[in-house]
């Protein structure tokens, strides 16, 4: 009888733990779906005075400050707690590189008064300009 | 333990384990899909959202965005979930009925969209018990995506 309850503790500590596992793993992809679309926002600020001066050759740069205010506003809009870089341009200016980070509760090791998570990934967006 | 009670303890447990066991891998089995459907309305969200902000006009985008929600379910086995997805144009939009309004695919614009399904709990969907159980999992997801600044106009 011990070892039974024994066995359906361990169980249910598995359960539990993969559960908080699979939490983690969907708020990544959340956290991934938001980054994606700040840098296909920010992929989207093209220099302005790039095209008067007429001195990109085969691809339109992009603005780091407008791609920056683009990020910015694209996660005001989806209301996300992720919190949202643009970290620069490539060499060539067409590429833009957007660090993003968020905390993640995770409820059953909640319990256990471990702190939450926190998941970083980058997500990178090429200009459509050319 | 007394020569009599021999092995009774191995049939307590025989009868036991499937009373103990089999409500803990129901559970599992229920965390499971609630996760599962949480990743494919996410995911279908992410799609939708992108899909309705690249269509050629709006009621393209509503189609495209559609399919793209119920191919994200039937990706995780549930092409049954009840869904219900509307759209909102941004910004001071909200996933709250009341306060949607249509989005238009103005360049610029951005479009929220809110998917809201509920698929069913494990084996409630099979068999003699099918519709013995109405209630489902609930779960929602939302996403956003802006219309590109130089795309056509819509026709």
């Amino acid at each position: 009888m011990v070892l039974l309850l024994g066995l359906v503790v361990l169980v249910l500590g598995l359960v539990l733990t993969v559960a908080d596992a699979g939490m983690v793993f969907v708020a990544r992809r959340e956290l991934a779906a938001t980054c994606d679309g700040a840098a296909t926002a920010a992929a989207q600020a093209y220099d302005a005075d790039a095209v008067y001066r007429g001195d990109h050759h085969e691809r339109l740069p992009l603005d780091l400050a407008h791609a920056r205010a683009r990020a910015a506003r694209y996660v005001e809009q989806t209301g996300a707690t992720a919190s949202v870089t643009v970290t620069g341009l490539d060499a060539t200016g067409t590429t833009v590189t957007l660090a993003c980070a968020r905390r993640v509760a995770v409820p059953f090791a909640g319990w256990l008064h471990l702190a939450p998570r926190r998941i970083a990934l980058t997500a990178r967006a090429e200009s459509p300009y050319r | 333990m007394k020569r009599d009670e021999r092995g009774s303890a191995l049939i307590e447990a025989a009868a036991l384990a499937p009373l103990l066991l089999i409500p803990v891998l129901y559970l599992a089995l229920t965390l499971h899909r609630a996760e599962q459907a949480r990743l494919a309305a996410a995911a279908g969200a992410r799609d939708a959202a992108r899909a309705y902000a690249t269509a050629p006009s709006t009621d393209d985008a509503r189609a495209w965005s559609h399919a793209a929600v119920r191919t994200a379910f039937a990706d995780q086995g549930m092409p049954g979930a009840r869904l219900d997805i509307t759209f909102a144009r941004e910004p001071g939009a909200t996933c709250d009925r009341s306060s949607v309004t249509a989005p238009v695919l103005t360049p610029g614009d951005a479009v929220l969209v809110c998917v809201r399904a509920t698929v069913a709990l494990p084996f409630a969907d099979r068999g003699i018990v099918r519709g013995a159980f109405p209630a489902g999992l609930p779960v929602s997801a939302q996403a956003v995506a802006v219309v590109d600044d130089h795309r056509g106009d819509p026709p």
